[in-house]
């Protein structure tokens, strides 16, 4: 179920309701009962049959769970692995088995089956609650989580829908303590939710949905000889704004729709396109998906505690992996092993660090080549091949001025994303102070008025296809 | 609270303030491409299958969602093709036909370039026994292997379809709803932007009731160009599998073409030949598009009327 859709709306109220009516204390039984019942039926509406696959999953970890902590030493470690590879072996199934089978036919001639695999629909969200599933296992292996003894609380926690489809990937750490706070509804709460959700409406369907229509009908024109320079530039600018206001439009309607349900959910987006080194985007940018990378990969594969060719080492096969995480193609790959490289780069300079003073020149020198370098890597992320992402990166520097092929008019939609971000960088230089309640209510009118009025027409949020 | 409760006024004040100016900017017409009450309702007994992207007659049909089927099930003659046969048969003239003492039709045409095949499959997969089946030919019609949109329609689960349905229909008429009262920005529109085809379809004739279309008015050149696409040996193969397919389930096979401006009436003319199937051709001298390719609805009514004539005579013929 999308979010943009009036189904959703109408689902959203019921459950609202039902909030009001039996769970004006969030940890009541059966205001939990229910929302874990909305939660299934969030997903059923998808594909009913794969609510089993999510129950499967669930299911091995919470058994595990349960099990590990008695265990110690090798016993351990193979609960571990049994967690591991049932969550992983699911995830390469459903994701990867078509792009596998194709890539071994292509190659060596094996009689695959590819087009088997190719008709198997995603589960939507595999890839969200299949790492939230692993992180709780992680924790539990790790000794910093006592598992949980209810198997429906576990399951509320990988499956409450407002993060089932596209996250934030929420820590066990960070939502299974909300089942004991108490949280009655108030206005506070509420406004804030409120202005979450009108503001993540916003940038979706305003903001991404009206520039997709430009950036749907121009990309593969964009790849053509002789495209020019500035239109593949403000493609590439079109499409960076683009991915962010869908992913963080559908971020913030998550957390909104959380808070009114009484729980939290961290934040996922912080202004990405004002970070000045490439660790800093990553600490702006898919922080949920980012931070589980660097906490259950990059520091288990030793992180920076080792030689600087280790670091390197480490940081390539974070990114390699975490392009592999949205999606099998050779176009991801590109694009994570562009952002390792970069970070690899960027930590034998030196300018990864805050603390480290450079010249000011040399900051927004490095600033534009991080933001040029994150534009040129969602080029190939949003490719459908290789050769037309190659195609488009070369006509971007082809240094031909020939106009902006029509795209001009697009511009008016990236205003609100950028205004978005200045408004952040005064905060963080501290110029003014983060928006109050009146700012709020003032621009959340204003976004809400827009939406009505000039959404286009929905497309599906991206990052549901990861 | 009290915090909050100005807040809650700003946030009040500020909406209903935009709105109603919006409101008086739209009705007064100060601003193109504001428009508001501006969307059709979706006529009796039919069914949104095409709202901008979201475009689901294949799996419905092929599904059986909707009662379609139901209806062509009842049907002596069944059209098939693709949204050229769609917007060229009056569902009027064929309704007043039937009334008249005529055979029942029905339209089983569909959008995106339909060929025979995904015809033929709901024919076998729904069991349904016209006596006769009216192929309008030009561009990809006979071709016999599946396009893209009917391949993933078929492949969808049942209930994903029926979700599909159920949801471009509410979102079409809470979208009406809404634009009663909120106005509607549709600035910066250019062609290939945006999708303007939004289509019902009626359960009972299975012809579409276009909600908005793209505007335009162009000749139906009669002496139109041959197309991209031409009668070859591999087009003739499929076609007489089809036809020999069709009359193995005792059902006659009636070639034609509808005028356009892309496309003449050449490959249907060769077809017809070869194959040795009537053929009914409707001179396009006089008829009119909107887009080159699909007929005006005064236009489809002409078109209908002549070929009605003239399969009634072909019906009586011994």
């Amino acid at each position: 179920m999308s979010f943009a859709s009036v189904t959703f709306l109408i689902f959203f109220l019921i459950v609202l309701g039902m909030r009001l009516l039996v769970g004006r204390d969030s940890r009541t039984p059966l205001y939990l009962a229910l929302l874990l019942i909305s939660s299934l039926v969030f997903y059923a509406w998808h594909v009913p049959l794969y609510v089993g696959i999510l129950l499967v999953n669930t299911a091995v970890d919470y058994i595990v769970a349960r099990y590990m902590v008695n265990e110690s030493g090798s016993r351990r470690r193979i609960l571990l692995i049994v967690s591991i590879v049932v969550n992983l072996g699911l995830l390469c199934f459903f994701k990867y088995a078509a792009f596998l089978s194709g890539t071994l036919e292509s190659i060596f001639a094996l009689p695959m089956n590819a087009t088997f695999f190719e008709r198997i629909i995603l589960p939507m969200g595999i890839s969200f609650y299949t790492f939230q599933s692993m992180s709780y296992t992680i924790d539990v292996y790790r000794g910093r989580l006592q598992p949980l003894h209810s198997f429906w609380k576990f399951l509320l926690y990988v499956s409450f829908f407002p993060q089932l489809v596209a996250g934030p990937i929420v820590r066990a750490t960070g939502f299974l303590y909300q089942f004991t706070r108490r949280r009655r509804p108030n206005v506070q709460v509420w406004t804030q939710g409120i202005y979450l959700i009108i503001r993540g409406f916003f940038l979706k369907l305003v903001v991404a949905d009206n520039i997709a229509g430009w950036v749907d009908a121009s990309w593969s024109q964009g790849a053509e000889a002789g495209y020019s320079s500035p239109a593949a530039l403000v493609l590439g600018l079109l499409f960076c704004f683009q991915i962010f206001a869908d992913f963080a439009g559908y971020s913030s309607i998550a957390r909104g729709l959380a808070l009114m349900l009484g729980f939290r959910l961290p934040l996922n987006f912080d202004s990405p396109y004002l970070a000045s080194t490439f660790s800093g985007f990553w600490k702006r940018w898919h922080i949920s998906l980012s931070s589980w990378l660097r906490d259950y990969l990059y520091i288990p594969l030793g992180g920076n505690r080792g030689t600087a060719l280790r670091t390197g080492f480490n940081l390539m096969a974070v990114m390699v992996l975490g392009g592999l995480w949205h999606g099998a193609g050779f176009a991801f790959i590109v694009w994570g092993a562009i952002h390792g490289v970069a970070l690899v780069i960027e930590r034998v300079i030196g300018l990864h660090r805050r603390d480290r003073v450079s010249p000011w020149l040399v900051r927004i020198g490095w600033y534009g080549v991080v933001q040029l370098t994150v534009l040129v890597a969602f080029i190939f992320f949003r490719s459908q091949t290789l050769e037309q992402g190659a195609a488009l990166i070369s006509n971007l520097f082809s240094f031909r001025f020939d106009g902006f092929a029509g795209l001009a008019p697009a511009l008016i939609f990236l205003i609100p994303p950028v205004a978005m971000h200045l408004r952040t960088l005064l905060r963080e230089t501290g110029c003014c102070a983060g928006p109050g309640p009146r700012e709020k209510a003032f621009w959340s009118a204003i976004m809400l008025t827009l939406t009505l009025i000039w959404y286009a027409t929905p497309a599906t949020f991206i990052y549901f296809q990861f | 609270m009290r915090r909050y409760r100005s807040s809650i006024l700003i946030f009040l004040i500020t909406s209903i303030v935009l709105l109603v100016v919006l409101n008086v900017i739209a009705r007064r017409g100060l601003v193109e491409g504001l428009e508001i009450g501006h969307m059709r309702s979706v006529p009796d007994s039919s069914v949104v299958v095409l709202d901008g992207p979201h475009y689901v007659e294949h799996a419905m049909l092929h599904h059986d969602l909707g009662g379609f089927i139901e209806h062509a099930r009842k049907a002596d003659v069944l059209i098939l093709g693709n949204s050229r046969a769609q917007c060229g048969f009056d569902a009027e003239v064929l309704a007043a036909e039937s009334a008249g003492g005529g055979p029942v039709f029905y339209n089983l045409a569909c959008g995106e370039g339909e060929n025979i095949a995904f015809g033929r499959s709901l024919i076998e997969r729904h069991g349904l026994q016209p006596s006769t089946v009216i192929i309008p030919i030009d561009h990809h019609v006979l071709d016999d292997e599946h396009t893209d949109t009917a391949s993933e329609a078929m492949e969808l689960p049942r209930w994903t379809a029926y979700r599909s349905m159920i949801e471009g229909d509410v979102r079409w008429r809470t979208a009406r709803l809404l634009h009663r009262m909120v106005p509607r920005a549709d600035w910066f529109q250019h062609p290939g932007l945006r999708n303007r085809w939004y289509i019902a379809r009626d359960v009972s004739t299975g012809s579409w009731r276009l909600l908005e279309r793209p505007e335009g008015d162009h000749p139906a050149v009669a002496d139109a160009p041959p197309g991209d696409v031409q009668f070859d040996d591999e087009r003739l193969a499929d076609a007489r599998a089809f036809v020999e397919s069709m009359n193995a389930r005792d059902i006659d096979v009636v070639f034609t073409h509808v005028p356009s401006a892309i496309q003449s009436p050449q490959q249907a003319i060769d077809a017809a030949a070869a194959l040795d199937v009537p053929l009914i051709l409707v001179p396009g001298g006089e008829l009119r598009t909107f887009d080159r390719s699909h007929l005006h609805p005064d236009s489809a009514r002409r078109f209908t009327e002549s070929f009605v004539e003239q399969l009634s005579a072909l019906r009586d013929r011994p």
